[in-house]
């Protein structure tokens, strides 16, 4: 069978690939071929991604149970207070906004790039701290 | 919970990879169970045991 030629990790990349590079390559698309490409990616994302967890063992999947929790929570709760800390320091929020600026595009507005922006900022905040946690259930014990 | 794994899996000369390749679980997950960091489910400790043919209390104990 496909899935078990790979280990369960390649089949996250095998998953997750299509949905990075339509993030990196959809503003030059037109926009009906990325609508099309866009689903197409979603469902074989969460295919690869079911097939990822059935391939996992208990204690694996224990591990990616608590660093979903604790790390995704801690991540968001993260991102929360940057984007609060924004309110009160300004030239925190003028960093941010030169930051998101690399996504600018004519096709979007200003508010649509930091709307954008924040949904990233706050997805990579979750994924930074379910990393860590993950880690830390792996090494805690060694 | 405390287990005797690492002692019953030395005792018969097996690596973590072979328990690990006997239970059909990663090498990791068998180092997790056998530090504590992990308590199996059910049906996992019961394999366990069987695979060491003792039973099951005599593997796994209470932490009191």
């Amino acid at each position: 069978m496909f899935a078990r030629r790979f280990p369960p990790w390649a089949l996250l990349i095998f998953g997750l690939a299509p949905i990075v590079l339509l993030l990196l390559l959809g503003d030059p698309l037109p926009k009906p071929l990325f609508l099309v490409l866009a689903p197409i990616a979603s469902l074989w994302a969460a295919a690869m991604t079911g097939l990822h967890w059935k391939r996992l063992d208990e204690a694996a999947r224990a591990a990616h149970r608590w660093a979903w929790y604790w790390g995704g929570s801690i991540g968001l709760a993260g991102a929360m207070l940057a984007a609060a800390s924004m309110l009160v320091l300004p030239e925190l929020a003028s960093t941010a906004a030169s930051l998101a600026s690399f996504m600018a595009s004519p096709k979007y507005s200003t508010e649509q790039l930091y709307l954008f922006a924040g949904v990233v900022f706050c997805g990579v905040a979750q994924g930074a701290g379910f990393l860590g946690a993950w880690i830390y259930w792996w090494a805690a014990k060694r | 919970m405390k287990n005797v794994i690492r002692t019953l899996r030395t005792e018969r000369n097996w690596t973590q990879a072979d328990l690990a390749l006997r239970l059909n679980v990663s090498r990791n997950s068998v180092n997790a169970i056998e530090t504590g960091k992990y308590d199996p489910s059910l049906p996992l400790a019961f394999r366990i045991a069987n695979i060491f043919e003792l039973k099951i209390e005599d593997v796994f104990q209470n932490k009191d």
